[in-house]
């Protein structure tokens, strides 16, 4: 049925369009979002990749390999969103965030996240992009390159490099990620 | 196989990603399904290779009268109907109830002469079609658009031109073309060498595609420039028209490459950009890099502190705003664009370096969408269409996104 919903899609049919964005939507959204690290750019980046996939349905190979074509449009529109300068809007963007504030008990929990999360700030969006690929999707390695239209061995390199680059930022900051209780004993 | 043997580690990335959001906002799909209706599919070469014979059956009866009418009008330079054509053996399909006259285009921005019915509508080029940039579909102003009013509004016609960039053997510049979109099915781009030949206006011109393909596109290149000419349907449906139909469009085609217009889109009278006198003007010889970066650094530099100032203005697409809020948003994105109107023909004043290529007109085009989608943002606004505004908005990313690459690229100011 999916296949068929795809097919149709690619013969200019809204509906099974309609039906297999609705079905894409929150996956194309949590990738985005997991690399951005923003709410609103992930909303953009998203609507690029699904209005990218309808205007370029035609174009797909093998119907089979739309979800797999769906995540590298993301991907792809991740990075253009990440290196866009939103010149002309950029400031009037709120960024928000979708996280409550932490309970005053799990400081250190919450420290390290945000360690973490600067840490990954830091790298670029192919290093981002791979980091989720493989430790929130699942990905292996031959599925990432595959996806992302590199080498395998590139994919590895990459993916060494990211979390390489995490450790070292890490671990520069690693005197922020004690606790207050600790940094007073 | 993971690269960094830390399970630890790879398990503490795990658990802070698990944390994300894993739903989309309404809106994202809501602004989708919007947008999706007025967003045509990408056609031109890359149409799947579809069949639908019997799709094609049901159309062979008025496609065979259209081609007995329009090559009747051809080749007796009258009309559409029932004109009795004296050749032999005669024709054997009826003609035309009804006459069509045939009408001439001639494009002031692609420099050619083509023989139509003049029941089509024509939308000339607004823009040029820039070195390197690929040919468009159906809303880019880049092409010059024939459309048939009682056929499905998917066909079109479409001739654009551009001149010959570094590349000027007939057979490398299809061959770069063609790798520049290697999804295109081989029957339907083939090698240069496997494609039809056949003449436009004397010169030796390639013919692919075919009803499978979904179109039916015929190149020629003349007096350093290259044409194409480009029939499309829609993906599986019946083609605009026959490929008899399509040779004597072709006939009628008259190159006139010198007559072709490859500057930027020209001003509206009265505009902002019309009135606003450059204060830098071209210098005769292209400019060194560093004159080239002084300039353009003093146009960016004086356009931002307009510019800035406005984004204060600028509001939130996801809130409620009054109508007096949506007034003075609008006018915000209308005086930006405004300043982009008085910056880009100061930026296509500049001689850039003979080494950048063609890249300073793509970035004046650049500015150019920029405005244009700015200006419909601010009119979508004006008509309370927040969501449609929000599209545009986005649709600024691609230029803006090679603006700074460009930027970048040659260590320029940042312009607004």
């Amino acid at each position: 049925v999916r296949q068929q919903l795809v097919e149709r899609a690619m013969r200019g049919d809204e509906e099974a369009f309609s039906s297999l964005a609705a079905d894409a939507v929150d996956r194309c959204y949590s990738l985005a979002y997991r690399i951005l690290r923003d709410g609103q750019r992930a909303e953009d980046a998203t609507q690029q990749a699904l209005i990218g996939a309808w205007r370029d349905l035609p174009t797909l190979k093998d119907p089979e390999r739309f979800d797999a074509w769906l995540y590298k449009l993301t991907v792809n529109a991740c990075y253009l969103e990440a290196r866009s300068h939103r010149r002309w809007t950029a400031r009037i963007r709120v960024i928000g965030s979708t996280r409550t504030d932490p309970e005053p008990d799990v400081a250190r929990s919450v420290a390290n996240r945000d360690a973490l999360e600067g840490a990954f700030r830091t790298l670029s969006p192919e290093r981002r992009a791979i980091v989720v690929l493989h430790h929130h999707l699942g990905f292996a390695l031959t599925e990432i390159a595959e996806t992302l239209g590199i080498p395998v061995g590139t994919a590895r390199s990459r993916l060494h490099y990211a979390v390489r680059q995490l450790r070292a930022v890490l671990d520069e900051d690693a005197t922020s990620l004690v606790a207050p209780e600790e940094q007073s004993a | 196989m993971r690269s960094v043997p830390d399970p630890g580690f790879d398990q503490r990335i795990a658990d802070w990603l698990e944390e994300d959001p894993d739903s989309a906002p309404a809106a994202v799909l809501e602004t989708v399904a919007a947008a999706i209706p007025s967003i045509s599919q990408r056609r031109h070469w890359r149409q799947t290779w579809r069949s639908h014979r019997m799709l094609r059956l049901a159309v062979v009866a008025s496609t065979m009268v259209f081609i007995a009418s329009f090559a009747a009008f051809l080749f007796t330079g009258g009309s559409f109907g029932p004109t009795v054509v004296p050749t032999s053996p005669p024709p054997t399909v009826a003609p035309s109830p009804s006459p069509v006259a045939i009408a001439t285009f001639t494009s002031p921005r692609h420099g050619y002469t083509i023989s139509y019915p003049n029941d089509w509508t024509v939308r000339p080029a607004t823009a040029p079609w820039p070195i390197g940039v690929q040919a468009a579909g159906f809303s880019d102003p880049m092409v010059d658009l024939f459309k048939d009013p009682a056929a499905p509004s998917y066909d079109e016609f479409d001739i654009v031109s551009q001149p010959l960039g570094e590349i000027i053997n007939p057979t490398a510049w299809l061959e770069a073309y063609e790798v520049s979109n290697p999804g295109m099915p081989p029957d339907c781009w083939p090698a240069p060498d496997a494609m039809e030949k056949i003449t436009i206006d004397s010169q030796p011109a390639y013919v692919h595609g075919g009803s499978e393909c979904g179109f039916t596109e015929a190149v020629v290149f003349d007096g350093g420039r290259v044409y194409e000419f480009s029939a499309y349907s829609q993906p599986g449906g019946p083609p605009m028209m026959s490929r008899t139909v399509f040779d004597q469009l072709m006939a009628s085609v008259k190159l006139d490459p010198a007559s072709a217009d490859d500057s930027p889109p020209a001003v509206a009278v009265g505009s902002p950009a019309a009135t606003a006198a450059p204060s830098l003007v071209a210098s005769l010889a292209p400019l060194s890099i560093e004159e080239f970066r002084a300039q353009r650094d003093t146009i960016c530099d004086a356009a931002r502190a307009v510019a800035e100032p406005l984004r204060t203005r600028f509001l939130s697409y996801g809130e409620s705003h009054t109508d007096a809020q949506l007034s003075d948003w609008a006018d915000a994105f209308d005086q930006f664009a405004n300043e982009y109107d008085a910056m880009i023909p100061q930026l296509s004043a500049l001689k850039a370096p003979a080494f950048m290529g063609s890249s300073p007109a793509l970035n004046v085009l650049d500015y150019q969408i920029e405005a244009a989608l700015i200006r419909r943002a601010a009119l979508e606004i004006r008509d309370n269409h927040v969501a449609a505004a929000q599209i545009d908005d986005t649709a600024t990313n691609a230029p803006a996104q090679r603006i700074s690459s460009f930027e970048g690229q040659y260590v320029l100011h940042d312009c607004p």
